[in-house]
């Protein structure tokens, strides 16, 4: 709760809070608000200026723009936020297990996040379209797989810190299972920087989903991401500039929105690094 | 503070001799990958070939217009000039008795001979045997004849000695050296007009004027070939004026290259169809009726007119409209998404409400359509026939692998449907039936056909047989042929005398003038 | 050793795990037989089952030969040799480029007392690391090099003009800028946080009572105690800068190992992928082992078995 009042003394990430539900409602009722079928080609009507008809505008298919945003918002968000859940699962289990075991278990988890991070996760992901089919599904298991180790890292890095202090060590004295002292006393303790760092992370995967899409790995079509709507229109910044101006401006304003509040959320008490 | 003014002036003045300096001898090419390798018949990668025409010859080229010029061989051989043996089987070619290599060697029927030995070598990893390998004996009659005889007739050599990559390599050079890690791979010898100087690796590629060329010398001075990945990169070299030619464009860039004042778009001629390869084998697609309704389902002739430029007319024959051999009458299918559907429901696929997906015995019909990833283009055209299919019923997905996967991939038969272009030659090689057969495509009577066709001698009926086989590939739908696919280069209109053929497009470069 | 070992595998498993190999990328070709692409495979081992090509490179490697490149035909180790020049270049200027802005940045938003400056401090380092950088990098391309012209449209230097020192800086501004933006607000947080935690230090007090400015006391006192955990943000952020060297390396045209690793997967020259891995794993154990001995030296708690 001190969280939560420290983040509303924080102009900037309360601003980044507010934009960020803003964007999750948008994306939410895209059925609702969405003003065309985003997948609605139409070869006769390609690449209009922002109008009455179409507010931002046809794509180079004469697709709306608008509606394709606003479905892309959903596919980029919650790409965002399931790989974001796959890397916290994987990430602080491994972590965490780690931190309270120690010996060979913490060894062997330090090699695989160090060998995990030694692999560019964008080369990775490029090549997996060829072993599982991209969808949300696939594509979040394997960005999970290439950015959990900071997360691990940082839940060890807790883990370690709070079993040296003293109601970790009363709760042993008193007789308490390992497996409760972990869930109960050292896992909560360690929840804040980890809150901090998962969000930093959703917004880091946002990035290297629109680099994917950019390369033109990204998910399949029609379901457009914001990267895959700037990867198609790429040929036609000049002629069409709103093509490019505004998948781009979404995903700045997204991670921006993003990393502001991570940040905020890390100076309101989740602060250590 | 004399030392900002010196810093100032040193700063203008690297700003200013970084400007494009006016090098009226100097061609400019960009190219959007890297060559691998200059040394002739390792790399197939079409620009490896454009980097090599610069440095080496072949015997013989393709003109603009499709026809044979001698370039190495002094005449084409022919039954008429007795160079080709009326049985068909023994070619003769005279070579050009003045020409030399880069270090003043005469070019021999030893180096032709060499060539073919390189070629074949089963120990080399090379991609590229067609034809070479059919050769029976390869005799040089004296220095400057060799003699070459297969065992039947044979119709394809001319093609494959015309064939982009299919360069004489000088035997006194390579004799007895591993070509697999050969220097030479990168510091070539060869016989052309230009010879390269310069090789940054990942950045550009200098070829300058061989001055005692054989024939006759090349206008310009020097050519350099860039790198250039990024299309945004491109296009401002493009705008900025620094290139005088770019090469392989993707066609959504026609409106881009329309816009300069300073080029011109050239479409570059091509007998490659766009298509989508069914798997005739996948238990949805076997039925000929739902692949014939595949293809009434699409407007070709709006995708050729709003994607590709207008550049293009849809066709329904395997060979495109400008091969010889194309066949203009075969069964055509224009847009016409009632005979889809109709066909649908006659091969049992139904549609529940008049927008749903249709279903036989419960199944949806969705099929997943392979797409090679990295190009905005491709994914154009996929979409557009995903949203034609929608129309009738018919559910697409679109799954992008990377270019290394998708022959494999298809190869294996996982797949139903995949996009791309496969490109026929002037002399065919039926590589897409009687090599890769991707689509599974099973007729006796069209692949005896085709047999016929490669120990036909005489050009008119083998254009008989290639018409007919045609026809029944039109009536089966293995393949849908989408559109010809022209490629796209914009040159300068100061660049005179760039004539892109089927085979390369700088293979008269020593004719380019500024 | 075991780690080194671990990751070999791993990166072995990753690059020839998806179908296809070298000889594949001709198949499509006309004028290619499936024969002759079959010959090729035997001939490159790519036959074999992958443990035995896998026992093959590593015992090649641990000789120090990488392995040929397939599609260059000349050791790989040449191939990325040629290459890693350009990337140090580009990855070390960006990360200058994104310390000297990210310090004053967090020496700015420390030393202001105004919410205003700080905010927008603030705002504008995480507006860098926002910005996807293949956009952004476009844009600065079309509006810097094709409508303004002060920058060149990408490439290391002039293609005909002397190789001068000034030159190659003109080339680098605009990718190192794009590229470096990225890491702006990590440094100024941390040298922000540092530079807070002493503000109310007695020492700086001190000083600021002997007559000090305030920003110049903090300088002297903080800045000192902020600069050794830098390296610690350099560990975490050096293996994400290779994926990030090669959308940038793509959009500017720069000759490095990031946009070789790009054309190598597509090409799947195995040697060359896998040595710009090498080289990118090293980069990174080196890192995290330096980081992990900086630690030990700060804080004798940490021991290490």
């Amino acid at each position: 709760m001190t969280a939560v009042r420290g983040l509303l003394r924080r102009p900037l990430g309360a601003a980044g809070l507010v934009v960020l539900v803003l964007l999750a409602l948008a994306s939410l009722a895209a059925p609702a608000i969405a003003p065309y079928d985003p997948t609605a080609v139409n070869l006769r009507a390609m690449q209009q200026p922002p109008g009455p008809e179409h507010l931002l505008g046809t794509d180079d298919l004469g697709r709306d723009v608008l509606s394709r945003l606003l479905y892309a918002g959903r596919v980029s968000l919650s790409l965002a936020a399931l790989v974001t859940g796959f890397a916290v699962l994987i990430g602080c289990g491994l972590g965490a297990l780690a931190g309270f075991h120690g010996r060979w278990i913490d060894r062997l988890v330090s090699l695989a996040a160090d060998s995990m991070l030694s692999v560019p996760a964008l080369g990775l992901a490029m090549v997996a379209g060829a072993i599982v089919r991209p969808n949300v599904l696939t594509l979040s298991v394997v960005l999970a797989l290439v950015t959990w180790p900071d997360l691990a890292r940082i839940t060890r890095a807790q883990i370690l810190t709070l079993r040296e202090r003293t109601y970790a060590e009363a709760a042993q004295a008193l007789g308490n299972a390992p497996g409760r002292i972990l869930f109960r006393h050292l896992l909560p303790n360690a929840l804040a920087p980890l809150v901090v760092a998962a969000t930093l992370l959703s917004a880091n995967v946002l990035l290297i989903e629109s680099a994917l899409s950019f390369l033109g790995y990204g998910m399949r079509p029609p379901t457009p991401s914001w990267g895959g709507m700037l990867f198609e229109a790429q040929a036609f910044y000049r002629q069409s500039p709103w093509l490019a101006v505004v998948p781009g401006l979404a995903i700045t304003l997204t991670v921006m929105a993003i990393n502001l509040l991570g940040d905020a959320l890390r100076d309101a008490g989740g602060g250590q690094r | 503070m004399p030392r900002n003014h010196t810093f100032l002036a040193a700063l203008l003045a690297a700003f200013t001799l970084s400007l494009p300096v006016a090098h009226a001898q100097t061609a400019t090419v960009v190219v959007p990958q890297e060559p691998g390798s200059l040394l002739p018949h390792f790399d197939l990668l079409s620009i490896a070939h454009e980097a090599q025409d610069l440095v080496f010859e072949r015997l013989f080229v393709i003109g603009p217009d499709g026809n044979y010029l001698p370039e190495l061989a002094a005449e084409v051989p022919t039954l008429e000039n007795g160079g080709l043996s009326p049985d068909g089987t023994t070619y003769t070619i005279r070579l050009r008795p003045e020409a030399r290599w880069h270090d003043g060697t005469p070019v021999t029927a030893r180096d032709v001979i060499f060539t073919w030995r390189v070629i074949t070598d089963p120990d080399l990893p090379i991609p590229t045997r067609t034809v070479w390998q059919d050769i029976d004996a390869i005799e040089a009659a004296d220095d400057h004849t060799v003699v070459i005889t297969f065992p039947g007739p044979n119709v394809t050599f001319l093609g494959a000695a015309a064939f982009a990559g299919a360069y004489v390599l000088p035997a006194h050079l390579l004799e007895g050296s591993d070509l697999n890690a050969s220097p030479f791979h990168r510091q070539p010898v060869g016989s052309g007009p230009f010879r390269l100087v310069e090789w940054q690796a990942g950045t550009l590629l200098r070829f300058e004027r061989v001055d005692d060329y054989w024939g006759e010398n090349a206008e310009l001075d020097r050519v350099v070939l860039r790198v250039v990945p990024g299309a945004e990169a491109q296009r401002s070299l493009l705008e900025r004026g620094e290139v005088d030619l770019v090469l392989q464009l993707a066609m959504t860039e026609l409106p881009f290259v329309n816009a300069l004042a300073d080029y011109e778009a050239v479409p570059v001629p091509t007998f490659a169809n766009w298509q989508v390869w069914l798997n005739n084998e996948d238990p949805i697609l076997a039925d000929v009726r739902v692949r014939q309704a595949l293809v009434y389902a699409i407007d070709r002739e709006l995708i050729a007119d709003a994607l590709l430029g207008g550049l293009t007319e849809p066709s329904d024959a395997a060979l495109p409209p400008s091969h010889w051999a194309h066949a203009d009458d075969v069964r055509s299918y224009p847009f016409d998404p009632e005979a889809a559907e109709q066909l649908l429901d006659e091969a049992g696929w139904t549609r529940p409400t008049p927008t749903a997906v249709r279903t036989r015995d419960g199944a949806e019909l969705e099929i997943e359509i392979i797409n090679i990833a990295g190009q905005a283009d491709r994914l154009q055209v996929i979409q557009a026939i995903q949203s034609f299919w929608r129309d009738v019923g018919v559910r697409a997905e679109v799954r992008s692998i990377d270019a290394a996967s998708f022959p494999p991939t298809l190869g294996a038969g996982e797949y139903q449907a995949a996009y791309g272009f496969f490109g026929e030659q002037q002399e065919p090689t039926w590589n897409l039936w009687l090599g890769t057969n991707w689509q599974r495509y099973d007729n006796p009577e069209a692949f005896e056909l085709l047999e016929r066709y490669s120990v036909t001698i005489d050009r008119d009926e083998r254009r008989e047989l290639a018409v007919a086989f045609q026809h029944l590939v039109a009536e089966d739908v293995p393949v849908l042929f989408i559109a010809p696919r022209p490629l796209l280069a914009a040159a300068t209109t100061d660049l005179e005398g760039y004539a892109p053929t089927t085979a390369t497009s700088l293979w008269n470069a020593a004719r380019w003038r500024k | 050793m075991p780690r080194l070992l671990l990751i070999s595998v791993l990166l072995f498993g990753v690059v020839h795990l998806p179908p296809g190999g070298p000889a594949d990328v001709y198949a499509a070709d006309p004028a290619a037989t499936p024969a002759a692409i079959e010959r090729m495979r035997e001939l490159w081992g790519l036959d074999q089952p992958l443990h035995v090509q896998y026992g093959r490179w590593l015992s090649r490697l641990a000789r120090g030969d990488w392995g040929m490149s397939y599609t260059e035909r000349r050791p790989a180790i040449e191939v990325v040799g040629d290459r890693l020049g350009a990337t140090l270049r580009l990855t070390g200027a960006a990360l200058l480029v994104g310390l000297v802005a990210g310090v004053t940045l967090g020496i700015v938003a420390s030393a202001s007392r105004k919410p205003l400056v700080r905010h927008a401090a603030r705002l504008l380092a995480v507006l860098g690391m926002s910005v996807p950088t293949f956009w952004s990098g476009a844009l600065v391309l079309l509006v810097f090099a094709s409508t303004l012209r002060w920058i060149p449209a990408g490439g290391m230097g002039s293609i005909d003009g002397p190789r001068t020192f000034l030159d190659a800086l003109w080339h680098l501004a605009a990718p190192a800028l794009v590229l470096g933006s990225v890491y702006v607000a990590q440094w100024m947080r941390f040298v922000q946080a540092g530079l807070d935690a002493v503000a109310e230090d007695d020492f700086v007090r001190t000083a600021r009572s002997k007559g000090r400015s305030r920003v110049g006391a903090l300088l002297r006192h903080g800045l000192p105690n902020v600069l050794l955990p830098l390296v610690t943000v350099l560990g975490l952020e050096l293996p994400r800068l290779l994926s990030g060297a090669m959308v940038t390396e793509v959009v500017f045209t720069w000759p490095g190992i990031g946009r070789l690793l790009h054309g190598s997967l597509v090409a799947r020259d195995y040697p060359v992928v896998l040595g710009v891995l090498v080289v990118a794993a090293t980069a990174v154990i080196v890192v995290n082992l330096l980081t992990d001995l900086l630690y030990g030296a700060l804080d004798p708690r940490v021991r290490y078995a």
